[in-house]
């Protein structure tokens, strides 16, 4: 053999082999595969189902890779390549070791790469019949790969433990909603209830008022006569009984309005959803209403002094409620708050305490937030709790029916809306709804 | 001139019958009952012509409802006003009534004084009509 042979051979070598990489690794066209390849070629890729046993194998193999590499720029940074001629010149063996780098649309994945690809001289040709790639694991020191194992048995602990935490914050979320749920419910319940007495209720109410009504009149019709008689002592003594029946009666009216005025509040709880939304200016319906429940309280028996203090985004303009319904809550929030404060002036010692009601309005992130602060006595935790339950009050006697705040509870969320408490004893309450701006509360 | 008052709850006629005590008294008007549909447009039957001018009725009763008494009254005698008396004030009940031809519209509990007012206008109308 010549040194000019040698020389040959070895650069027809080197190119059949750099031919096969570069089909490989997809910088050649396939179709250059059959010419550097013998047709039985046998390989094995990284993974486990790269196992190759002929040239159309191969061939489907590398279109394989060329599909997954769509979308993805395909580096291969080649170094460290030894060669070494064995047999007498007639088979080579090529080392190499390299560094695939894909760049995908949302990563990029990176890995080192090692391939011995082994090279037979059949009648003169230099052709490539096996070749074998692969990964190593990212462990040193670790033949039998048990760090490795227990590396990625620890990662798969951690993500298991990631995992159940997710899932016990999903599980506390939803228990949370579900208590929410079904306090609504349990209101919902009990206000239709309340409004199926109330119907039941209505109509013998109104025979014991209109009753006790005509039997006034005619009591006082009756004394007219009487005092038409010559006045003795019986007729004293009959003028007397009637003034007592006529005192009697008029209770007996009395109590019955007080009767009929709760069966109306509780009626406003079947009233649910009735109604039209109507694009409202927010904040005209809320001065106008809390002026309106001022007066109110002004006019009553216990009027107090109270300081209004408004602060109104004006950017909320026009928004659809159902105006009825929304003059009702700012009342009822209203009452309350006066409520609240009267109690807080029979018990200020020194008449230092000015009754203060603040009302804010606010625009944000397309949520409305309407508040409604007094400055009296505040609320407990334990009435907090109850305050939205029907016929729960904390007023005496014949003040309240218990059932202002759970209408107005009922009437938010018919809003698709929330309303809450914060309250510090002897400081303030603040009642808090929260609207969406463009309530697509459906009508019924 | 006479009134029927129609309800399915029997002491609406004592109510009323004290109600308008010296009307009745006086002869001005007079009173009758019915306490179902069915039993109202029987007795307005009775005579011919009907000798009711002015029919009262409640509109939630079992049987034949005010709503229904109100048609039936309107397309057999349609001289006679019908106006309803009802607990349910709300907008479909009215509507619904002043569509079909509802006089007027009273909600319970009832304000006798403005069904005073509206049996004293519809006697002062009949009057002048008369005269």
């Amino acid at each position: 053999m010549t040194a000019h042979g040698d020389i040959q051979i070895d650069s027809d070598l080197d190119k059949v082999y750099d031919t096969f990489m570069k089909v490989i690794l997809m910088e050649l066209d396939i179709d250059s595969l059959k010419e550097v390849v013998v047709p039985d070629i046998n390989g094995f890729g990284t993974t486990i189902d790269e196992r190759i046993n002929s040239e159309a194998e191969c061939r489907l193999l590398i279109e394989r890779q060329i599909k997954e590499s769509e979308n993805a720029t395909f580096h291969f940074d080649r170094h460290h390549l030894r060669k070494r001629l064995l047999a007498g010149g007639l088979a080579a063996v090529f080392i190499e070791e390299g560094e695939v780098k894909l760049e995908l649309p949302d990563g990029t994945i990176q890995f080192p790469i090692r391939i011995s690809t082994m090279l037979d001289k059949i009648d003169g040709q230099w052709k490539v019949v096996h070749w074998h790639g692969s990964t190593p694991v990212m462990s040193e020191d670790d033949t039998w790969h048990i760090n490795d194992w227990k590396k990625k048995s620890q990662e798969l602990e951690t993500k298991v433990a990631e995992k159940t935490a997710e899932l016990a914050a999903s599980v506390e979320e939803l228990k949370a909603t579900q208590t929410q749920l079904v306090v609504q419910e349990k209101l919902a319940a009990l206000g239709q209830l309340a409004a199926g007495i109330a119907h039941e209720i209505k109509n013998p109410m109104n025979f014991v008022n209109n009753f006790s009504e005509l039997s006034l009149e005619y009591v006082d019709e009756i004394l007219e006569f009487v005092n038409e008689l010559p006045q003795n002592e019986t007729t004293d003594e009959i003028k007397a009984l009637l003034a007592d029946v006529s005192e009697n009666l008029k209770k007996i009216h009395q109590h019955g309005t007080r009767a009929d005025s709760i069966v109306k509040s509780m009626l406003m709880h079947s009233r649910g959803g009735s109604g039209v939304l109507e694009p409202t200016d927010l904040n005209e319906l809320i001065r106008e209403y809390v002026n309106l429940a001022f007066h109110g309280m002004r006019a009553s028996k216990n009027p107090i002094n109270v300081k209004i203090n408004y602060d109104l985004d004006e950017s909320i303009g026009s928004v659809p409620v159902f105006p009825e319904d929304f003059s009702r809550v700012v009342l009822n929030l209203c009452k309350n708050a006066f409520d609240a404060m009267r109690d807080k002036t029979g018990v200020s010692e020194n008449g230092t305490y000015l009754p203060a009601l603040t009302v804010i309005s606010k625009n944000k992130n397309g949520r409305l937030k309407i508040v409604v602060e007094d400055n009296g006595p505040g609320i407990t935790d334990d009435i907090r709790k109850r305050l939205f339950d029907p016929f729960f009050t904390t007023k005496k006697g014949t003040e309240g029916t218990g059932l202002g705040l759970s209408i107005t509870h009922d009437i938010i969320t018919n809003h698709k809306g929330q309303i809450s408490i914060e309250s510090e004893l002897d400081t303030y309450t603040r009642f808090i709804i929260d609207l969406p701006s463009t309530n697509q509360t459906e009508t019924t | 001139m006479k009134f029927l008052i129609v309800d399915d709850e029997k002491d609406v006629e004592m109510l009323f019958r004290q109600k308008f005590r010296k009307e009745i008294k006086s002869g001005e008007i007079e009173m009758v009952f019915a306490f179902s549909g069915q039993e109202a447009l029987e007795l307005l039957a009775k005579d011919k012509p009907p000798e009711v001018m002015y029919v009262f009725s409640d509109i939630n009763m079992p049987g034949m409802t005010g709503l229904e008494l109100l048609d039936q009254v309107k397309s057999r005698f349609p001289t006679i006003n019908v106006s309803m008396i009802s607990a349910y004030g709300d907008t479909e009940n009215y509507n619904r009534a002043k569509e079909s031809g509802a006089k007027e519209f009273f909600t319970k509990p009832i304000d006798f004084d403005s069904l005073k007012e509206e049996i004293v206008g519809m006697m002062k109308l009949s009057k002048s009509s008369n005269d």
